[in-house]
């Protein structure tokens, strides 16, 4: 027994400095190191190809993300090993997040320059100015003033001369210098000011629209916009779709990785009280996001607003009136009821206020209420159907009118029904709204990610927004019940003529 | 006063009703009686254009209500109807049940309609149940509920379609005294019902409805002791019916005992009412087809009472005209005599030369 107490003691003696040491931390530290792993790269961006063309990276496996700032985000939180951006980018990201670091080889050399439609004049026109403005050395010049931005001192230059036309440029404004947003929400940058000084020298004005990355090229190619800049490196294997100027700054694509240990996310989170205060109270953050959240309940209760009148009118139509319109008006509803809501959103955007400029907002509206008046107008049908069929030919025998009917007899008695559907819809269209910040509506959800990408840090903000909406849907839910307790039966005499008397019914 | 002229129903190719004529005068009080599926609780909804019909015409007073510019709301307005399953407003008190055809509808004064409400309610026996909601009531109080209501309108004419068919026996009273008083103070109705107790007292014309059209009218006297049509006859004594043809020797006599005692027990003969009626069949056979020399046809119709428990019997036969004393009949005649309780022989109508009525009863 004491041998076997003393083999025991032993063994674990043993064990214990096995245990207490860690993993020792793999650095990735050049390009072969991350073959087979998962690289980030925005969807539409040049680095694919690269990727493709490097022999050392043949086996390395693409993670698409929205933007480089939810690159840094998952890159930190260990859903993948790397993400690809531009050598200038990539070292403002590190001085803003530590725990990154570049690796020293890069993806590819490639250099900055601004897209136009294949076949586009102006991209001749743009490159022989930006030559221009290289050899007079504004493009230096530009470039040093916005290495040391300033906020609230350093602006974009005004455009104070008339032009002979204007142009629409599309760009997201998430680009460290090159191009990204100040404390009032304005378009700022290096390429901004490029772009202006080339304007001013052509003679043309500009009207810079924002999008999310991925759509820049295809509005340039589909030739909603005349030019796309933010950082965008020239790619020849799209040269059939899309062309680009003379460069105007050279541009190496580099991977960045994760500071020490290769085996999953690191803990370089901040103090939590440093990670409030920047993202709420840095540059008045909180007055960003409380924006955001003002116009995303505006934007709801107009919805709500719009899709009862316009649900009303729908159902009225077929309910009254009946014959091919409302059947036609069913059957495109049914189509959008079978897409999902985002492509929707889309192709109101898109198609059906093409060439509307500045229509974001009103695109929003339009397609959420047309989205939301067909399920208001298929819950008053809902309702009257619940009606018994034996009352109905009551009301009917009465000599009530249909619309009578509906609103004395059929509505009151499903009034229950009618507004747990109508939650359904408020709740559902709270959620939803956030969809809006795809077509550059600067909602809550927009904010936080703009908040986010500047502050480099996914969490504070995404929780904030996920508080936030969670807070209008309960506060929505119940005031609904509120309205739902509040019509409930009367039982008193009382009640009950005082409801005949004074028309309460 | 509702005329209705030359009325067909038709849903796709089935014929519901047609050539439908006749008259509601003011104060009327029409029974609609006929099997189940005739198109009687239709031609009810016809009236009130709940249908509307293939073609025809119904007037209301000078109106043709069946027009297409006619306004059937305001032709429904001044027809009221009460329905075999009440089908009053659940989410709505009973008073408020009352009124709101009056309010909505009408466009009364809220305290008129009220007060005549509660005034209508009082009539009915319901006024302490005012503001209670149709789920607090038994059938009959609803019944009677749906009927203040109807009544509420001042409807022309009252329609009531099967108004106690879905109240139990107990409280089925309750209702018909409701319908006896609207009788007595001069409402015109028209009222669709299986009760012909209720149709017989309060009614002073009875439609039978049946074979797609009013088959026999009348008063109720006319069509509950003398319908002068065997199917009429037959439905309002809820009679059983049995015919055999007999037109060869050769007929199969095993099978229609079969068929006779078959008939019986689906019933409710009594076995001794059955044994009599086979003893006498037999005995007619005997006398009426096999024994002749010549070949004749006996056609024989048998009609059980369930409530009365007996049997009429009609046989009409060809053949020599029948002479108790002839010795042919000499042993059948008084057997056939014994097992019924009642025969006479009367001139028949051609083919047949000879008819016996007779009645078997349950000693």
């Amino acid at each position: 027994m004491k041998k076997k107490i003393l083999a025991a003691i032993l063994l674990i003696a043993l064990c214990l400095p096995m245990a207490a040491c860690k993993k020792a931390d793999k650095q990735y530290k050049k390009i072969s190191d991350l073959n087979g792993k998962y690289i980030g790269m925005t969807m539409g961006s040049t680095y694919i190809n690269q990727l493709a063309e490097n022999d050392k990276l043949s086996d390395a496996q693409v993670s698409y993300i929205m933007s480089e700032n939810d690159g840094i985000a998952m890159l930190l939180a260990g859903k993948i090993d790397a993400f690809a951006t531009e050598r200038l980018k990539a070292e403002n990201y590190i001085r803003k997040q530590p725990g990154m670091v570049i690796l020293d080889e890069p993806l590819a050399s490639a250099s900055y320059s601004f897209a136009f439609k294949s076949g586009n004049f102006l991209k001749e026109e743009f490159s022989e100015a930006i030559v221009e403005l290289k050899k007079d050395g504004t493009i230096d010049e530009l470039f040093d003033k916005w290495m040391n931005y300033v906020p609230g001192e350093t602006t974009t230059i005004s455009q104070t001369w008339r032009g002979t036309k204007t142009l629409t440029c599309v760009c997201e404004p998430s680009v460290d210098v090159l191009c990204f947003t100040n404390e009032n929400d304005y378009v700022i940058g290096f390429d901004i000011d490029v772009i202006l000084s080339v304007a001013q020298k052509l003679g043309y004005r500009v009207s810079f629209e924002r999008k999310v990355y991925s759509e820049l090229l295809p509005m340039v190619s589909g030739a909603y916009a005349d030019l796309a800049c933010s950082g965008i490196i020239a790619d020849t294997s799209r040269s059939s779709f899309v062309e680009y100027c003379e460069e105007y700054l050279p541009a190496d694509s580099v991977l960045v990785v994760r500071e020490g240990s290769q085996n999953g996310a690191k803990n370089v989170l901040r103090s939590r009280k440093d990670r409030l205060s920047r993202a709420f109270l840095d540059e008045d953050r909180w007055v960003r996001l409380g924006k955001g959240t003002l116009t995303t309940i505006g934007f709801c209760i107009i919805v709500m607003l719009g899709s009862l009148i316009v649900g009303w009118l729908f159902f009225i139509l077929n309910y009254q009136i009946g014959g091919f319109l409302p059947k036609l008006i069913g059957a495109i509803g049914a189509f959008i009821d079978l897409i999902p809501a985002l492509t929707w959103i889309f192709i109101v955007y898109y198609i059906v206020f093409a060439g509307v400029s500045r229509s974001n907002y009103i695109a929003g509206l339009v397609a959420f209420i047309i989205m939301n008046s067909f399920g208001v107008s298929g819950i008053l049908s809902g309702c009257v159907a619940s009606v018994s069929a034996g009352e109905k030919e009551a009301a009917k025998s009465m000599g009530y009118t249909k619309l009578t009917a509906l609103k004395k007899i059929y509505l009151p008695q499903t009034k229950s029904q009618l507004l747990d559907g109508l939650k359904g819809v408020t709740i559902g269209t709270i959620k939803m709204s956030s969809l809006i910040e795809l077509i550059a509506v600067n909602d809550l959800q927009a904010m936080a990610d703009a908040v986010r990408a500047e502050t480099a840090d996914p969490y504070i903000t995404l929780v904030f927004a996920a508080l936030v909406y969670a807070i209008l849907v309960y506060i929505s839910s119940k005031l609904i019940n509120k309205i739902d307790a509040s019509t409930s039966i009367v039982r008193s005499e009382e009640e009950i003529k005082n409801r005949i008397l004074k028309g309460g019914f | 006063m509702l005329k209705i002229e030359n009325l067909k129903l038709q849903f796709g190719k089935k014929l519901i009703f047609h050539d439908v004529n006749t008259v509601i005068n003011d104060g009327d009080v029409v029974g609609i009686i006929g099997p189940s599926g005739c198109g009687k609780s239709t031609f009810l909804r016809a009236m009130m254009m709940l249908e509307h019909p293939t073609s025809g015409h119904i007037y209301l007073g000078d109106e043709d209500i069946t027009s297409w510019t006619s306004d059937h709301n305001e032709a429904r307005e001044r027809i009221g109807m009460v329905f075999q399953d009440f089908n009053l407003f659940k989410h709505l008190s009973i008073i408020e049940n009352v009124v709101s055809g009056m309010i909505h509808v009408q466009g009364m004064d809220r305290q008129e309609a009220y007060d005549e409400g509660m005034k209508i309610l009082k009539e009915v026996g319901l006024i302490d149940k005012a503001f209670m909601y149709p789920s607090d009531l038994s059938g009959g109080q609803q019944q009677r509920a749906a009927i203040a209501r109807t009544l509420a309108m001042k409807p022309e004419i009252v329609l009531l379609d099967e108004p106690t068919s879905a109240l139990d026996p107990l409280v089925r009273g309750e209702v018909e005294s409701v319908i006896r008083m609207m009788a007595a103070s001069g409402h015109t109705m028209v009222i669709v019902s299986h009760e012909m107790e209720l149709i017989k007292q309060v009614c002073n014309r009875v439609i039978f409805f049946n074979d797609g059209g009013i088959f026999e009218e009348g008063t109720p006297k006319e069509i509950f002791e003398n319908a002068s049509k065997d199917e009429t006859r037959r439905f309002v004594h809820a009679l059983k019916v049995l015919e055999l043809n007999v037109d060869s020797k050769d007929f199969d006599f095993i099978g229609s005992q079969t068929q006779i005692t078959e008939f019986c027990y689906k019933n409710g003969v009594s076995k001794a009412l059955l044994d009599r009626l086979l003893a006498i069949q037999e005995e007619l056979f005997q006398m009426v087809i096999i024994q002749p020399h010549e070949q004749n046809s006996m056609h024989m119709v048998f009609e059980y009472n369930q409530k009365e428990k007996e049997l009429f019997g009609s046989v009409e036969f060809t053949g020599e005209p029948f002479d108790e004393d002839d010795p042919m009949y000499f042993v059948s005649w008084p057997i056939i005599k014994m097992r019924s309780t009642s025969i006479e022989t009367l001139p028949a109508e051609a083919p047949y030369t000879n008819l016996f009525k007779m009645t078997i009863k349950d000693k």
